[in-house]
């Protein structure tokens, strides 16, 4: 009977939980993450009576939180995968936008700036035309720039909403942390409430959205939680483990530009830069920096590039309106690292529009032959022989190393580049003749060519086909009559130089006074000719006793008609004395000399006067090698016009009586100076007294001397030298000078000149050279000499330089070719020209109306770049992969969509509640409530059945 | 399987806003005529009508070129013909000083006229365009072209040749040298062939007349046949490269036709398919908007009582 009871009231205990269990479900019916409950109502122990057993009832065995791990885990994996194709599909929908839009996209202003072009070359002289164009460019720049700015914002904006993401990470982080201490109380997940274990899976399912997330629980549910693929600490990136929160922070490198998530206190065995970060709004930022932003961004810098570089290129092959050479018509402004954005116009002179060509080349209008020519243009450099600058590396201004060069009976050794500047090469052999000729054949120095030598020049490298021989400009001394009047020399020669010096102003009354000094104890002083300068005015050479300045005062005062200036003696108190110079009209000047020079003269020195602050010239001077041990020259022997001294035959009057001169340096001084009256060059003997070891040793060296009346000293040869052995027997190597600018590239070759004419073998000798470089750009060097192509009879053809009147070249010329090449510049012949007709090439600097370079800009519009596109379309075909991949990326959100739905459907269908379910529940607990109620009443009702048993 | 609460009304909700959403994207479409509305609507179709635009820019520029060499060619043409028409006077008056009966008072009066026609000649060897250039001077058309330099009257411009080219092909060259017009004549003299310029050849022809020198009379006239085939071929090159240029603008035009219908087609709105999609997406809408109201009231609990 108790039973009875016992087993109602264990119905009604458990029903009574079970109603506030559904209840329970129907009130969290909206509530956010919440799972079903369900209860767990088991039967009791039955009570074995013997015959069998005996229910007791039935027994609440607890609230059961309806869970899934799967389930949740799916759901939060498919929520990461959708969350991150949002930005995705966003930004790319964005950027296409931007890049297709018809106002701001770079297809129409490309279009427009070619279009513009286009218009220029049909009016190359239309000022409003070519200010057209120009407005055009600029609108290019402006767009590539917009482009590029709006990317560089798009990049801003996603590099915010990465900080923003990390944040988010850091605050769920820190809360899930917080669930993991509470959670920690229990020791399994069943005991758990289920309010928290709820808690716990709706912040991960929150965190799943940010980023996709790998997890692991422990046995009372705490969660471990890595935002990449690896759950292990030494490569993983955890993010929370036990009550551990390990803040995650974004660094972005500017220099590279590029985004890391770090965690900069994670415990020191793990990695600081996390690395696979995948999924979640997070990875959806991350993915479109490196798809979308960056590839973009990189297209227009380098869309920018090619067209700045392809335009410029032309642009400087052009001639503008005023008939200069084009500029570079883009450039960058350094204000970002983004081309794009940096690309600028930076012509705005409509008529430096360069719209014509180079060159142009025009029949003479009186031609009788009906032949039309046009012209190319390919730069054809001679590298073979090597250029100075190759054999002499970073030898600018400076006397060269020795280059071995092998010479036989004509070989090439060098070339002297157009452009290059005072170039000076040296020989020292005695036996070869250097020789300097043009590529067509214009011998400018040496000596003269045999017929046969003449034979072989046709096949030396450098030389142009069809080359002729000519020594009409051989060795000119007048640079009026010389080859384009270029100033050549071959020999020894030297220059007077302004050297550096220190230079004393006077004071504003135009005075300069020495130091008060006792006159008797000043010194001798000896100076030479030269060694002061008074303004201009070279000072003579003066000789001072010791004890008085008288002599110095007469020394200046000897020149006073020629400087102006007057010198005085004042004596003061002490009876100390100084010389005080006075202009005569009280007008500045200055008193240079070296700072000995000057100290020795008593003048005072103001303090700073440490460098030199002037020049004063110093004559020219030309000193031999030294000559043998013996001192005495071997083998020298002067013939007649064999030898110049600044054009004189140094033979001239010399008898076979004064032998002595071909073997004694000092008679042969002697013989120099007999005639420095015509020469203006004196001559004397050097002696090196001093080997380096310190043995006194005879060696001898002939120095030559240029009086005030010459500039130069030079030695050259008279058509009766042999070879160089005239020079080389005095010490002297024979150089070749080519002073200014080489104006196109010359050839330097040699040939054997031996004394004993049988003795042919090839011998070694070495060459040295100086040289200054400046930029020379030979296109410009063509336009600036005009020349004329004039046909004479038998098929020849002479070209002619309009400035200087030089021939340039003579040639034949070939019918069957129908060209000519000149300097790399090709005239080609529609019909065939007949003698006496003439065609001119010049730089066509009045063919404003030639549109060559401006149609060119336009046929860049066509012009197929490096990866196979035009600029347009490269532009169009990036437009269109993004397209695509903002394409599939929409694509790509849809099935993920669908995928997410049904994990969330999987979901809700496990754990969710459902209202018709617990109203059912509802009435099936509450009529279970109800019957246990009933089987008390009876319980009550058999036992008062039994109480009353009467 | 179960349909939790939660879940059957947020799906209800998504599914109508998308059926919304395309009602409305279709209403915009016809509001505005055009197939896309944005780019990222249909990356495929934007590239295909950047593409199409640009072509269509390119033809447009290339007809207003052309008619810019069009309008040259005219004031070519202008000048060709006036140059013709005095130089046929010349023609005729040497013609006329070359008959005995004439006197030189006769002959005297001919060289004044002929000397005031060369002047006419030399005026329009150097006309300009209507932009201030002169044809007749090759590409250096800033340049007189017959202006006296150091006394003789000799060509100033150059013979380069300026063409306008779209891509591979060259469409028009369109300039010209005075030389091609005003072309010198080859005179068969002791030292052999030498050129002499058109307008010393008629200088000389003035000279002749002017002192009856019968010889250079007559060999004016026979040079002055090689002078005149020169102008008349200028004349008909002229003509020809009109007639191109106008069948070139003509066939640009239809290509621009063309390329526009084409160019409709991708871009703008079908409006039959437009209304019918519509109408078939209103259905839809007002289908699952009545359904879901009708479905959200069943609810268990209305029943227990």
């Amino acid at each position: 009977m108790s039973d009875l009871l016992s087993i109602g009231s264990s119905g009604v205990y458990s029903y009574q939980r079970a109603l506030s269990t559904v209840a329970n479900n129907i009130a969290n019916v909206g509530t956010d993450g919440y799972n079903r409950q369900d209860v767990a109502i088991t039967s009791s122990q039955p009570r074995d009576i013997g015959k069998g057993f005996i229910g007791t009832g039935s027994r609440f065995d607890g609230v059961k939180r309806q869970y899934d791990a799967f389930l949740e885990s799916n759901l939060r994996n498919s929520t990461s995968d959708l969350t991150g194709q949002g930005p995705l599909v966003q930004f790319a929908n964005r950027i296409v936008d931007v890049l297709a839009n018809q106002n701001i996209g770079l297809t129409s202003s490309l279009n427009a700036f070619f279009a513009s072009a286009r218009d220029l070359s049909t009016s190359p002289a239309s000022v409003v035309v070519r200010g057209n164009f120009l407005r055009e460019a600029d609108a290019v720049t402006n767009s590539f720039a917009q482009l590029g700015q709006q990317m560089v914002d798009m990049d801003q904006e996603v590099l915010a909403a990465i900080n923003v993401s990390t944040d988010k990470i850091n605050a769920l982080a820190d809360q899930i942390a917080l669930v993991n201490k509470q959670l920690f109380r229990k020791s399994t997940v069943a005991t758990q409430p289920p309010e928290l274990l709820d808690q716990r899976d709706r912040l991960l399912r929150d965190l799943s959205q940010i980023v996709r997330i790998n997890t692991s629980f422990t046995p009372n549910g705490q969660v471990t939680i890595s935002i990449n693929d690896s759950l292990d600490p030494r490569s993983g990136a955890i993010i929370v483990e036990n009550d551990q929160a390990h803040r995650v922070l974004t660094q972005f490198d500017a220099s590279t530009g590029r985004v890391e998530i770090n965690i900069p206190f994670a415990p020191n065995d793990r990695p600081k830069i996390i690395t696979g970060i995948r999924g979640g709004e997070l990875g959806g930022y991350m993915t479109i920096r490196g798809q979308l932003i960056e590839p973009t961004l990189g297209k227009l810098n380098e869309l920018a590039t090619t067209l700045m570089s392809e335009v410029n290129t032309l642009h400087k092959e052009g001639v503008d309106a005023r008939g200069n050479v084009g500029q570079d018509l883009f450039g960058f402004e350094a204000t970002t690292p983004h081309a794009a954005i940096n690309l600028k116009a930076l012509i705005d002179d409509p008529q430096a529009v360069a719209a014509a060509a180079p060159l142009r080349v025009m029949s003479g209008e009186l031609n009788v032959g009906n032949a039309r020519a046009t012209w190319s243009y390919q730069d054809d450099s001679v590298s073979n022989p090597p250029t100075l600058q190759s054999l002499f590396p970073a030898r600018i201004g400076m006397p060269g190393t020795d280059v071995p060069v092998v010479v036989g009976s004509l070989n090439a050794v060098t070339t002297l580049a157009a452009g290059t500047q005072n170039a000076v090469i040296s020989f020292d052999s005695k036996e070869a003749w250097p020789q300097l000729l043009t590529r067509d054949g214009r011998h400018l120095l040496g000596k003269a060519l045999t017929p046969a030598q003449q034979n072989l020049l046709q096949d030396l490298p450098g030389m142009q086909p069809g080359a002729t021989y000519d020594t009409a400009y051989l060795n000119t001394r007048d640079p009026k009559y010389a080859y384009l009047k270029a100033d050549y020399f071959i020999g020894a020669r030297a220059s007077s130089i302004m050297a550096p010096a220190y230079s004393l102003m006077s004071d504003s009354k135009g005075q300069l006074a020495t130091v008060a000094v006792n006159p008797a104890n000043t010194p001798a002083l000896s100076l030479a000719a030269g060694d002061v300068y008074i303004n201009n005015h070279k000072m003579p050479a003066l000789t001072k006793p010791a004890g008085s300045l008288d002599a110095i005062r007469n020394w200046f005062n000897g020149e006073t008609t020629q400087t102006g200036i007057a010198a005085a003696i004042e004596t003061d108190a002490d009876g100390k004395q100084q010389l005080v110079l006075t202009a005569s009209g009280g007008q500045n000047f200055k008193l240079v000399g070296g700072l000995d020079t000057l100290r020795a003269l008593g003048m005072t020195l103001p303090d700073d006067l440490v460098a030199p602050n002037d020049q004063k010239p110093v004559a020219a001077y030309l000193q031999s090698e030294f000559v043998n041990a013996s001192g005495t020259f071997s083998n020298f022997a002067l013939g007649a016009n064999q030898l110049l001294l600044n054009g004189v035959d140094l033979a001239t009057g010399l008898s076979s009586a004064n032998p002595a001169i071909t073997t004694d340096p000092e008679s042969l001084a002697h013989w120099i100076n007999s005639k420095s009256g015509q020469t203006g060059v004196t001559a004397s003997v050097a002696y090196q007294t001093f080997d380096v070891n310190g043995t006194p040793v005879p060696h001898k060296s002939l120095v030559l001397s240029a009086k005030d009346t010459v500039s130069e000293v030079k030695l050259s040869f008279g058509d009766n030298a042999p070879n160089p052995a005239v020079l080389g027997q005095l010490g002297f190597r024979t150089s070749l000078y080519f002073d200014g600018t080489a104006p196109e590239d010359l050839l330097v070759v040699a040939n054997l000149a031996p004394s004993d004419p049988a003795d042919t073998d090839p011998i070694a000798l070495n060459v040295s050279a100086s040289y200054s470089q400046q930029s020379f750009n030979r296109l410009e060097a063509l336009r600036a000499n005009p020349v004329n192509i004039r046909f004479g009879a038998d098929n020849t053809y002479t070209i002619v330089d309009q400035n200087t009147g030089t021939e340039l070249a003579k040639r034949e010329f070939d019918p069957h070719q129908g060209f000519i090449n000149y300097q790399g510049v090709q005239i080609r012949f529609a019909g065939l020209p007949v003698a006496g007709d003439t065609f001119k090439v010049d730089g066509n600097t009045t063919g404003i109306g030639d549109n060559t370079a401006i149609k060119a800009i336009a046929e860049l519009e066509f012009k197929v770049m490096g990866d196979g596109y035009t600029i347009t379309d490269a532009y169009i075909a990036h437009t269109s992969r993004m397209g695509n991949m903002a394409r599939q990326a929409k694509i790509g959100q849809e099935a993920l969509a669908v995928v997410n739905q049904q994990a969330i459907e999987t979901r809700e269908s496990a754990v969710g509640v459902n209202l018709d379910e617990e109203a059912a529940n509802l009435i099936r607990f509450q009529q279970a409530y109800q019957a246990n109620a009933k089987v008390m009443q009876t319980s009550t009702v058999l036992f008062d059945a039994l109480i009353n048993l009467r | 399987m179960k349909i939790s609460t939660n879940f059957f009304f947020d799906r209800a909700s998504q599914q109508l806003t998308r059926a919304q959403n395309q009602v409305a994207t279709t209403q915009a479409q016809m509001s505005s005529g055009k197939q896309l509305l944005r780019a990222s609507d249909a990356p495929d179709q934007a590239v295909a009508i950047d593409r199409l635009r640009t072509a269509i820019s390119r033809q447009e520029t290339l007809s207003d070129n052309l008619k810019t060499i069009y309008r040259r060619f005219e004031a070519e043409e202008t000048a060709l013909q006036s140059a013709t028409n005095v130089f046929e006077r010349v023609k005729e008056l040497s013609i006329q000083a070359a008959n005995d009966t004439l006197g030189p008072k006769d002959r005297e009066v001919i060289a004044i006229e002929l000397q005031s026609l060369r002047d006419q000649l030399q005026m329009l060897a150097n006309t300009r365009d209507d932009q201030g250039q002169y044809i007749f001077s090759g590409s250096a058309s800033g340049t007189m072209p017959y202006s006296a330099r150091e006394g003789l009257l000799a060509y100033q411009g150059d013979q380069t040749p300026t063409s306008l080219t779209t891509g591979q092909e060259n469409l028009q060259t369109f300039n010209r040298a005075g030389t091609d017009v005003f072309t010198r004549v080859v005179r068969h003299t002791q030292d052999g062939p030498q050129g002499i310029s058109y307008f010393q050849a008629i200088d000389d022809l003035i000279v002749a007349v002017k002192t009856t020198d019968r010889a250079n009379i007559q060999r004016g006239i026979a040079e002055m046949d090689d002078m005149h085939q020169s102008m008349a071929m200028a004349t008909s090159d002229v003509g020809a490269r009109m007639n191109q240029v106008d069948m070139q603008v003509d066939l640009i035009a239809e290509n621009v036709v063309r390329l526009k219908t084409t160019l409709s087609e991708v871009e703008d709105l079908d409006y039959t398919e437009a209304v019918t999609r519509m109408n078939k997406q209103m259905m839809a809408l007002e289908a699952s908007m009545s359904s879901f109201a009708k479905i959200s009231q069943l609810n268990l609990f209305d029943y227990i009582r």
